[in-house]
């Protein structure tokens, strides 16, 4: 249901301010990257966030006293929606959207001073150290452990699906730090620098032929007291208030309708002739589904955007929209690999160094494809996203 | 607290039309004869005219209620949580919506008419309507050019039937293949009419005609502008079918979650089944989105009078995507009493079923859609 909100603010207006700045800020090769669904890496990234630090934009979702632009919900999904509209990327999320709300909200004024600047200019960029070999869904069952010495903790353990470490300057890390209570306490949150003795990093090769995750090793690492964000043992909590902020991330659907309009240009590219008629025609019957229930969770995603503006309670739309996002993109990329054929199955590059020497165009679309299959597994996977609605309708 | 249905339309209208069809819901399920159901359907249609109903659509001017788009779905809403087996948007919505629409002698004196229910329209749409002339096998209505003037001849089948009709609203193609529209008073015309019952127990019935003329005085209206207003008002018919399927769905949904929070095996409650869980939270995601896309469509269409083609197509599109699977699931779910008619979710499961295919089903729409793709890029 439509709010009308008694703001002040003309969206329009604020739509037509961000279109223009982004069409002619952000750099052609960084489009590029977008338009062509390749696999964006931390200086065109970083680039790109200093460009919109220097705007006054750095981060949509902060507030104001923080460097951020204390926007409302409505015009961060707006700014979300304008930047997919652009093929301009949305913003490395691990320090913005991730710790940053964390430290603001938890952090001790030392912890803000330090760390929030560097996420708001992208200088300092950030990884995520909470799954485990035997703590994915159930995250709880963390075995990585920090004893205390003194005013240090010593860390030791594996992390793993580590995405973004090889390139990263910090792990905000959970670590176990008493195994007395229920599972979900002893849990602590720590502040890691990436390249501290004791720590190696370990490539982890996926399907799509990309390095996006590793295995984190902790051997002795060394962390003082003072990384350590907040109480002693209230991880969990801090764990959960940083995935609260991302409940809505599914709700800007901007970036599957520009998918969408790249499938349907793939295929008039692809299969113009008339030899190509009906599958032609039938994958595009297939895109009008597809169309059909995206036009449906963006109407939803409105609503939540809505309801979160109006201080009313969402639980279950954030799910809704993960789960329904996450199969759209992957029938997208299944459609893609329907259109390029077996012709094509030869290009995917054999690991991270290969070049798309051959046909680029194939390879992404090959690489898109096995990538996508990770939408229903990462950020709380299609099996746990039906538990969660299931408890809010069930009522247990 | 397990889900509750809220109300996407909440009116008194909402409220006033639950109540009606709970009642009637209760009250039909002790008749078992046929003429019965059809005596206490026409009971029923004449106080749904009692309560206004009839009136929603029509101005204050015309004689009616002068409700809007939203209040006439808020009616529908409450209809279809109980799957009331009476025609409502085609027997008063949609005639309401095209005669408001064209110009005419008398308009205001039949709208009136119609209002109060001394005039009870039967939509004949089906001559017209590109979705049935694809799917119906016996379709052979037509009008002719004979020495003695025009006359109406053949048959046309699975109308909704709207009980103790004083006319009927045909629209039909004329000998030069030009669509008009006609009102002919059941009185002054002789067709042979059979009856027989849908799936979502709601009256259907054939009409044939021989050699009836058909007087000029009859004709409404006709030409480009009676057939721009019948597709945006069969456009309507397609919105109200999903409106009536997502408050049916929901009204499912609500028994199932209930039915499996109640019922136990292994000593166990059902709902304490993961798998059954899932299966419930996967069409609630399904029916959550469609939800969404219905109360968006429709309240744009109020605001701005105007109803996009490839927009409604795309809402049936995803109907048939949702619907089907969510009456699935909802048997399945129930185990052995999914098969049963006395359940309550079987009367809505197949009224969701039924709306799939009114207006137009997926295949339809889909090509519909296509279609209008394609014209769009040809006119960029």
């Amino acid at each position: 249901m439509k709010i009308e909100l008694n703001d002040e603010i003309d969206y329009d207006a604020f739509r037509s301010e961000i279109q223009e700045f982004v069409s002619q800020n952000c750099p052609e090769d960084i489009k590029e990257i977008m338009a062509l669904n390749r696999k964006l890496s931390r200086e065109p990234w970083h680039r790109w966030q200093k460009i919109l630090f220097d705007r006054g934009w750095g981060a949509p979702n902060w507030p104001v006293e923080y460097g951020g632009t204390g926007w409302n919900p409505r015009q961060q999904a707006i700014f979300g929606e304008v930047l997919a509209e652009n093929d301009c990327p949305a913003q490395y999320h691990h320090g913005l959207r991730h710790i940053g709300p964390v430290l603001i909200e938890y952090g001790s004024e030392s912890q803000k001073a330090r760390y929030l600047p560097p996420i708001l200019d992208g200088s300092e960029w950030w990884c995520q150290g909470y799954s485990e070999p035997n703590a994915g869904s159930d995250l709880a069952s963390l075995k990585t452990h920090a004893r205390l010495e003194g005013d240090v903790f010593i860390v030791n353990g594996q992390k793993t699906w580590t995405s973004h470490a090889q390139e990263s300057d910090l792990m905000y890390t959970l670590v176990r730090t008493s195994s007395e209570a229920r599972k979900q306490e002893g849990i602590s949150l720590l502040i890691i620098p990436v390249r501290a003795k004791g720590i190696s990093v370990r490539p982890i090769r996926t399907i799509d032929g990309w390095h996006h995750v590793n295995e984190v090793f902790l051997d002795h690492v060394e962390v003082p007291v003072e990384d350590c964000i907040g109480q002693i043992g209230d991880g969990w909590k801090y764990g959960k208030f940083l995935l609260s902020r991302e409940r809505l991330n599914s709700a800007n659907t901007a970036p599957l309708f520009q998918y969408l309009k790249r499938t349907r240009a793939l295929i008039a590219q692809r299969l113009p002739n008339e030899i190509h008629r009906q599958r032609r025609q039938m994958l595009e019957f297939r895109l009008l589904g597809v169309e059909a229930e995206l036009r449906a969770i963006q109407e939803l995603g409105l609503e939540a955007i809505d309801a979160v503006m109006t201080k009313q309670p969402i639980r279950i739309q954030p799910s809704v929209l993960k789960i329904t996002s996450a199969g759209l993109f992957q029938t997208l990329t299944e459609i893609g690999m329907e259109v390029m054929g077996p012709e094509y199955a030869p290009s995917m590059p054999i690991d991270e160094h290969s070049l798309y020497d051959g046909n680029p165009d194939a390879a992404l679309w090959l690489q898109n494809y096995f990538y996508s299959r990770v939408r229903t597994i990462y950020g709380g996977s299609n099996e746990v996203q039906k538990n969660m609605i299931a408890r809010e309708i069930f009522g247990h | 607290m397990t889900f509750t249905v809220k109300p996407l339309f909440g009116s008194e209208f909402q409220e006033s039309a639950a109540r009606f069809s709970k009642d009637a819901d209760l009250a039909n399920s002790q008749t078992h004869l046929a003429s019965d159901t059809r005596k206490f359907r026409e009971k029923k249609w004449k106080e749904a005219i009692e309560l206004g109903w009839a009136a929603c659509l029509i101005t204050e001017a015309d004689g009616g209620l002068g409700g809007t788009i939203l209040d006439f779905c808020a009616l529908l809403e409450g209809t279809a949580q109980y799957a009331l087996p009476l025609p409502i948007s085609a027997g008063f919505g949609l005639p309401a919506l095209l005669l408001s629409s064209l110009n005419f002698d008398g308009k205001q004196a039949l709208l009136g008419a119609m209002a109060d229910g001394t005039v009870r329209l039967q939509p004949i749409f089906q001559p017209l309507d590109p979705f049935m002339q694809q799917m119906s096998h016996d379709m052979t209505l037509r009008i002719e050019t004979s020495p003695n003037g025009l006359s109406l001849n053949g048959k046309v089948s699975g109308l909704e039937s709207v009980p103790d009709a004083t006319h009927y609203l045909l629209c039909c193609a004329q000998a030069d293949g030009s669509p008009a529209l006609w009102l002919l008073a059941t009185d002054d015309v002789s067709a042979a009419i059979s009856h027989e019952i849908r799936i979502d127990s709601r009256d259907s019935i054939s009409i044939t005609f021989a050699h009836q003329p058909l007087h000029h005085q009859w004709r409404l209206s006709s030409g480009a502008d009676f057939a721009s207003t019948f597709k945006g008002v069969r456009d309507y018919g397609a919105l109200f079918a999903c409106v009536e399927a997502v408050s049916s769905m929901g009204a499912a949904l609500e028994q199932t979650i209930h039915y499996l929070s109640e019922r136990k095996q292994f000593d166990v409650t059902l709902s304490t089944f993961q798998v059954l869980r899932h299966y419930i939270a996967d069409v609630y995601a399904k029916y959550d989105c469609f939800r969404a896309l219905v109360s968006a469509l429709t309240r744009q269409a109020s605001v701005t009078g105007r109803l996009s083609a490839r927009d409604v197509s795309l809402l049936k599109i995803y109907l048939s995507q949702v619907g089907p699977k969510l009456a699935h699931t909802v048997i399945q779910t129930h185990g052995g009493m999914g098969m049963t008619e006395e359940l309550w979710a079987t009367r809505l499961n197949k009224r969701i079923l039924m709306t799939n295919l009114e207006y137009g089903d997926g295949q339809y729409h889909t090509e519909r859609a296509y279609t209008l793709s394609k014209a769009e890029e040809q006119h960029a």
